[in-house]
């Protein structure tokens, strides 16, 4: 009985791992499905010293305007785009030299 | 109880009535449809009166009640929006399964594993998987019923007679399931005796013929009848992720175009994948619980039985999940209570009731060691 019980445990366990692996799996095709890259997902998060309205510095592969993250993860949630606007030169807060008038 | 153990079950308990009654009370406010208030009246009640006072009397499992009520609760809900009437007479249907939930609760705690139980299940089940094979025209489904009793006969087989008498009844209810085409059946029914005969007996001399027997049963159908196979998926995973995160009050076109809309997808439909995702994580804690259940019974009998249903329902779970999100290229059964089939209902509701009933039994076990020790002081 106490042998059975070990292997109830070990079957408890399989199924609550297979479970898991289950969900991620259907999760992994829905967003294959979908056509949401995990990687769009990560730049929704707020990064550390980067502010989230489109970039503006020269360094920029994206035009001013344009969204970052893709369209299709917002079409998705059937939400608008949020609309995003370039900052008025002098108004944007980073020390980027060709904004910054005041030398700040 | 102390007071304090019980609160976070009333607050559960409170929250799920009230989630169930908003199912119906929005819809209804949308539409008017008299239809929804009642349903926003009758499934929150039903749900308190089940999940409270029959699970005080009948001493069942709270957490596996609760966790079946919500799920069935679910199942009306996604035919609410576009089938008031449908989701009425399913309301009906599960309230009904509750009698049969409560009749398993009550049988099991009587029933041991005696010869009797064993002959007479084994019996009732091969008679209806052999009534299907006779009389091809019968459109009940049975093998829901069948694999319940045959289920019970299997796990008191292995109890008391031994693993061998046990796998040769298992092994012909395998056949017969082949024989008459139900091919996802078999296949769970075949891995779940396997993994019983594991469990309980472990000793490889029994679990390796065991598990050779059980494929050499799927090849031989397979040559027998080589026109036997599980069906395509008929409705594909792009219609479900149309439906969104959220989903919306009409389904879908590819759902909504399928002639027999499966009760998940349904739910999809509606309430999106967050909520559909979400209503099968619940399923977790329902396995989970019954193992516990299954690993702290007293007697083999129950301990197997309850581990049985556990591994019937999350085998169910898994495929058809996996069938449904088509990580499996095939149609997939309905996942365990969210099914418009009614005995396919019913006895999964017995199954729930039995696993309930085994968890009051070790409820009252432990009650009685505790007096027996308060007495020896």
């Amino acid at each position: 009985m106490k042998q059975m019980r070990s292997r109830f445990r070990l079957l408890s366990l399989l199924m609550a791992c297979a479970f898991l692996l289950v969900l991620v799996l259907c999760t992994g095709n829905v967003l294959k499905t979908a056509d949401i890259d995990l990687s769009s997902l990560s730049s929704l998060l707020p990064q550390p010293g980067v502010s989230v309205s489109p970039s503006v510095s020269p360094d920029a592969s994206v035009s001013p305007g344009t969204t970052v993250s893709p369209s299709s993860l917002f079409d998705w949630f059937n939400t608008p785009a949020p609309s995003e606007s370039v900052p008025a030169p002098g108004t944007d807060n980073s020390p980027n030299p060709e904004y910054n008038l005041y030398g700040l | 109880m102390s007071k304090t153990k019980s609160s976070p079950r009333l607050r559960f308990t409170g929250a799920a009535i009230l989630l169930s009654a908003l199912l119906f009370l929005v819809p209804a406010l949308k539409d008017g449809n008299d239809t929804l208030y009642l349903l926003a009246l009758l499934v929150p009640c039903g749900m308190l009166l089940a999940g409270t006072v029959l699970a005080r009397v009948f001493s069942l499992d709270r957490l596996i009640l609760n966790v079946s009520l919500w799920i069935c609760a679910v199942g009306i809900a996604a035919f609410a929006f576009t089938d008031p009437q449908a989701a009425l007479a399913h309301a009906l249907n599960c309230g009904a399964g509750m009698v049969v939930l409560l009749v398993g609760g009550i049988l099991i705690r009587s029933m041991t594993d005696s010869l009797l139980t064993s002959v007479c299940t084994a019996f009732l089940g091969i008679l209806l998987l052999a009534g299907k094979a006779l009389s091809p025209a019968l459109s009940i489904p049975v093998t829901g019923a069948a694999l319940a009793l045959l289920l019970i006969a299997f796990t008191s087989l292995l109890s008391r007679q031994g693993p061998i008498s046990a796998a040769f009844t298992g092994l012909a209810a395998l056949a017969l399931l082949l024989f008459i085409g139900e091919t996802q059946e078999a296949l769970l029914w075949g891995i779940t005796l396997t993994l019983l005969l594991f469990a309980a007996d472990g000793r490889l001399i029994i679990v390796l013929p065991s598990l050779a027997a059980v494929l050499l049963v799927f090849f031989g159908a397979y040559r027998l009848f080589p026109g036997m196979s599980v069906a395509p998926s008929a409705s594909s995973l792009n219609t479900l992720v149309s439906a969104g995160a959220i989903g919306a009050d009409t389904l879908p076109e590819g759902i909504a175009a399928a002639e027999n809309i499966p009760l998940f997808h349904r739910l999809t439909g509606h309430f999106g994948l967050l909520f559909a995702g979400l209503t099968a994580l619940l399923f977790l804690p329902l396995t989970l619980r019954g193992t516990s259940v299954a690993v702290t019974a007293r007697t083999r009998f129950h301990s197997s039985l309850a581990m049985g249903i556990c591994l019937l329902l999350a085998l169910r779970t898994f495929f058809g999940l996996l069938c449904a999100f088509e990580v499996i290229p095939f149609s997939g059964p309905d996942l365990p209570l969210l099914t418009s089939s009614l005995p396919d209902l019913w006895s999964q509701l017995f199954l729930i009731g039995m696993l309930c009933g085994i968890s009051g039994r070790n409820d009252a076990d432990l009650a009685d060691d505790a007096h027996l020790a308060m007495l020896a002081r």
